[in-house]
C-alpha cells in the first residue's frame, strides 16, 4: 500500500524556503488553487511471512520514500557500524588475519575486527585532474529517491523494531575506502582471457607432461570469468562454504573454495576451463593466488561508468542495521530476486542489479585488477585522500 | 480536545549588556528606543504538555487517492526525569547568563588584509564588510556544561576528568510525541521519547552578498549540535512491553556543519518549477583573492580549506532492542566538499 504526503505541507515549505532576495510577487487565490502539489514524500507499508529458519514468522515494514536527487563529493575519515563483540566462526564471523593469511590471536583466541563495517578514508565521488589546482574537476556521486525503512517482527501481540535501512532507488559514481572489515554483499566479476591466466600461471612455459598447462595454453583467447566475493582469508571459504547468508567482518575478497572460472564459449578446451580453474585454499591453477586483501580494492564504481545516470545507475544499494534477522525486500530489479536475508548487526548491500535486460555487477575487474587491486580515485584536490 | 498548556515562561530579555542586577520590566517606549545589537531570551521553569490533545494532519492520500490521517498526540517538552512525560518536570531552556540569542554582527575576515583573520576568531571566513544575522542556542564556556566538549571528553574518549564533569553537568530536556498513521488496513504507531537532550552550540548565520549576476543572494552557515542520552522508539499502541519491543538508542550525538562562511556557503533556493534546492557550494577561492587559474595557488587554497573547515561527526553509543544489540555507530571527520539536493516528484 502506498501513501503520499501531498500538496499542503510541500507547497507551504516551498514557498517559505525562497531565500534569493529578488522581489517577490504575491499570487492570487486563483493562481494558488492551480498549483498542483508534488508527491515529495510517499509512505509504503508491506508485510512478509514466507520466510524460513531465522527469517520465519511475520514481518511488517514501513518505508518512507523521499523525492530527492542528490549529488555529492564527501570524505569521511572513519566509518564504523555494528561495533560490538563477535566470536570467530560463529554466525559466519571470520577471524582477523595477517597479510600472509595467518590468523591473528588475542588472549589465545582468534581475533575479530571490532566492527561489522569499518571503512577508513571513505569517500563518495571523485576529483579528476586532482594535482592541477586550476583544472581539478569534481565528479560527484549521484543518488535519487533515497528511502528509510523500518522493519518490525510480530510475535503474538508484540510488535517490535527489528531493523532499519537507508537505501537509494538509484545510485551512480565512485565509492572509495580502505575496507578494513566488511559485512554484507559485495558482488564483483573478474574477466580476462585464458592467455592472461596462462601467462600469469606459467611464465616459463609448460613443464613436461603438464596437461593442465597444455590445456590452458590451448585456450588462448577464450574469455573466462568468475565471481568474486568476501572471503575468510585464512581458509578461502565464502559464505556458501560455511552455510551462511554472508560473512561477517571479512577482510579478504576473491574466488571462494570450490568456485571456478567459467567460459561462455563452446568447444572442448572451453569446457575444461571450470575444472582447470577451481579454487582451493586461495589457489587456482596450482600456484595462482585467488584471495586478496580487501584494502587493495580502493575504489568501486557503482553503476555503469560509460552511460548517464538515467541508464547507468545501479539500484538496490542500501546500508542497514538489524537487532535480529530481517528479510528486506530486494529492490535490485534482478529477475527472480525476492528478499535480502540479513542478520543482527550492520549490513552493506552492493550487489548485482538490473539495467534494462542485463544483470550487472557493481564491480568489474580484469585479471590484473583482481590480483593487484583497483587504485583509488582521488577524492581531494592536491592529494588522493585524507582531506 | 484540550488546549496545550504552557507553564512557567518567565523571561524575555535584551542581552546586549548582560547584567547581574535585578531585572526591571521595560515599557513599550523604552523597548522601542532600544537599538540592541542582539536579542536574547530564556525560558525559565518551562514545561509543555499537550496531554490528550491531538493534532490531525490531513492532505495525505494513498496511491488510490483515498485520504488517510496522521494523528499527532502526546507532545511534551519537560525537564530530564519526566519519565517519558508522565512525571511533570520543569526545565530551563537557556538562562539569563546563557540565553538563546539573535544578533547582528560583523564578519571577522579581512579578505584584503591579514590572512590570519580568515580562519580565526568567532566570525571567520565571513568578510568584515558583511553584517550577518546570527541565531545561537545557548553557549557555554564551562567544560562540563559545553555539550561538544563534554561529548568529546566523556564519549569519544575516556578522559579521567569525565566523572567530575558529569557530576556537575546540568540536566537536559525530555521531548516526546506519538504519531498514529491511520491506514485503510490498520494503524501504524511511532512513539518517540527523547531523554536528556541538549542543543547548546547550535547556530545559524545568514548574510547576503551580490552574486556574479549582480543579484543579492542570501547565504547561510549552519552548525547543528544535538546530543541525547537516550532515544526510545516504540511501534505499538498498547499490548507491548517497551523493554522488549522498543528501539533503544543510547548517546545519540550529531555535530553537523553545513557551510564555511563565504568560502563554502550553504544556499537554499527554489527552482522555477517549484522544487527546493539545497546546495553546499564547491569551495570558492574568490573571497581570499586566490587566482583560480594558478594551479599552485589553488592547491594551497585547498590545503588551507581542508585544514580549517569544521568537520562533521556522528556518534551512536548503542542500538538495542530487548537484549539484542547492534552496537555502536561512528562517522568521524566528515568533510563535504560539494552537495546539491533537489526535490523531485515521486511517481
Amino acid at each position: 500500500m502506498r501513501y503520499k504526503l501531498l500538496p499542503v505541507i510541500t507547497a507551504g515549505l516551498l514557498s517559505y524556503v525562497t531565500l534569493c532576495v529578488h522581489s517577490l510577487e504575491a499570487i492570487s487565490d486563483r493562481e494558488m488553487a492551480e498549483v498542483s502539489g508534488q508527491a515529495f514524500i510517499t509512505i509504503d507499508d508491506s508485510s512478509y511471512n514466507s520466510g524460513s529458519g531465522d527469517w520465519a514468522g511475520n514481518y511488517e515494514f514501513t518505508k518512507v520514500n523521499l523525492g530527492l536527487k542528490a549529488e555529492t563529493l564527501v570524505n569521511i575519515a572513519e566509518v564504523k557500524l555494528g561495533k560490538f563483540d563477535r566470536t570467530a566462526y560463529e554466525d559466519g564471523t571470520v577471524p582477523m588475519t595477517d597479510e600472509n593469511r595467518n590468523i591473528v590471536y588475542e588472549n589465545g583466541q582468534p581475533a575479530v575486527y571490532d566492527s561489522d563495517l569499518h571503512l577508513n578514508n571513505f569517500a563518495l565521488g571523485r576529483v579528476d585532474n586532482y594535482m592541477d589546482g586550476a583544472l581539478a574537476e569534481f565528479v560527484p556521486f549521484v543518488v535519487s529517491n533515497p528511502y528509510l525503512e523500518l522493519a518490525y517482527k510480530i510475535e503474538g501481540s508484540e510488535r517490535r523494531v527489528a531493523g532499519f535501512r537507508l537505501g537509494f532507488e538509484n545510485a551512480q559514481g565512485d565509492l572509495s575506502a580502505d575496507i578494513i572489515s566488511y559485512t554484507g554483499f559485495l558482488e564483483g566479476e573478474v574477466r580476462g582471457s585464458a592467455r592472461t591466466a596462462y601467462d600469469k600461471t606459467y611464465p616459463n612455459g609448460c613443464g613436461f607432461l603438464d596437461v593442465n598447462c597444455y590445456a590452458l595454453a590451448a585456450a588462448t583467447d577464450t574469455e573466462i570469468y568468475s565471481n568474486i566475493e568476501p572471503l575468510d582469508g585464512n581458509t578461502g571459504n565464502g559464505a556458501p562454504n560455511l552455510g551462511v547468508q554472508y560473512l561477517k567482518r571479512a577482510s579478504w575478497f576473491g574466488v571462494r573454495n570450490g568456485n571456478n572460472f567459467q567460459s561462455d564459449e563452446s568447444g572442448l578446451i572451453a569446457a575444461l576451463i571450470p575444472a582447470l580453474t577451481s579454487s582451493d585454499d586461495c589457489i587456482i591453477l596450482g600456484n595462482v593466488d585467488s584471495c586478496f586483501p580487501s584494502t587493495i580494492y580502493q575504489s568501486i564504481y557503482i553503476g555503469d561508468k560509460d552511460t548517464d545516470f538515467e541508464t547507468g545507475s545501479a539500484s538496490g544499494l542500501f546500508v542497514s542495521i538489524q537487532t535480529e534477522s530481517v528479510p528486506w525486500e530486494d529492490l535490485s530489479g534482478v529477475p527472480g530476486s525476492d528478499r535480502v536475508l540479513t542478520e543482527r548487526g550492520a549490513f552493506l548491500n552492493i550487489a548485482r542489479y538490473q539495467s534494462g535486460n542485463e544483470t550487472k555487477f557493481p564491480l568489474y575487474l580484469d585479471l590484473d585488477e583482481a590480483v593487484y587491486g583497483t587504485p583509488r580515485v582521488a577524492t581531494c584536490v592536491g592529494r588522493i585522500k585524507g582531506c | 480536545m484540550r488546549i496545550i498548556d504552557f507553564t512557567g515562561i518567565t523571561a524575555l530579555l535584551v542581552f546586549s549588556a548582560i547584567s547581574y542586577a535585578d531585572l526591571a520590566r521595560m515599557d513599550d517606549k523604552q523597548l522601542g528606543d532600544s537599538t540592541a545589537a542582539g536579542l536574547g531570551f530564556a525560558l525559565d521553569d518551562f514545561m509543555l504538555n499537550s496531554d490528550s490533545a491531538v493534532l490531525k494532519v490531513t492532505g495525505i492520500n494513498d496511491s488510490t487517492g483515498t485520504e488517510i490521517e496522521v494523528d499527532w498526540s502526546e507532545l511534551y517538552i519537560m525537564g530530564e526525569g519526566s519519565e517519558s512525560g508522565t512525571n511533570p518536570t520543569t526545565v530551563d531552556i537557556g538562562s539569563y547568563l546563557h540565553p538563546w540569542t539573535i544578533n547582528t554582527v560583523r564578519g571577522g575576515a579581512d579578505w584584503d588584509g591579514d590572512p590570519s583573520t580568515h580562519h580565526s576568531g568567532e566570525y571567520a571566513a565571513i568578510g568584515d564588510d558583511i553584517a550577518l544575522i546570527e541565531i545561537n542556542m545557548e553557549r557555554y564556556t564551562s567544560a562540563a556544561q559545553n555539550t561538544k566538549n563534554y561529548v568529546d571528553t566523556c564519549l569519544l574518549s575516556s578522559d579521567p576528568s569525565c566523572a567530575s564533569m558529569a557530576a556537575i553537568r546540568r540536566g537536559g530536556i525530555d521531548i516526546g510525541s506519538k504519531f498514529e498513521f491511520v491506514l485503510p488496513n490498520g494503524s501504524d504507531f511511532l512513539d518517540i521519547d527523547i531523554r536528556g537532550a541538549y542543543m547548546d552550540g547550535t547556530s545559524m548565520r545568514l548574510w547576503s552578498r551580490d552574486n556574479v549576476d549582480g543579484d543579492s543572494v542570501l547565504y547561510a552557515d549552519l552548525d547543528i549540535l544535538f546530543y541525547a542520552k537516550e532515544i526510545d522508539i516504540g511501534v505499538c499502541d498498547s499490548g507491548c512491553n517497551p523493554a522488549t519491543s522498543s528501539l533503544n538508542i543510547d548517546n545519540f550525538y550529531l555535530d553537523i556543519n553545513f557551510g564555511y562562511g563565504e568560502i563554502q556557503p550553504f544556499i537554499i533556493d527554489v527552482t522555477s518549477d517549484g522544487h527546493f534546492e539545497f546546495e553546499l557550494a564547491k569551495p570558492d577561492p574568490g573571497p581570499q583573492g586566490v587566482n583560480p587559474n594558478d594551479s599552485d595557488a589553488m592547491i594551497a587554497f585547498y590545503d588551507d580549506f581542508y585544514a580549517n573547515t569544521p568537520k562533521s561527526n556522528v556518534y551512536i553509543g548503542n542500538i538495542q532492542v530487548g537484549n539484542n544489540t547492534a552496537g555502536e555507530a561512528i562517522f568521524r571527520d566528515m568533510s563535504i566538499q560539494y552537495l546539491k539536493v533537489t526535490s523531485q516528484d515521486l511517481n
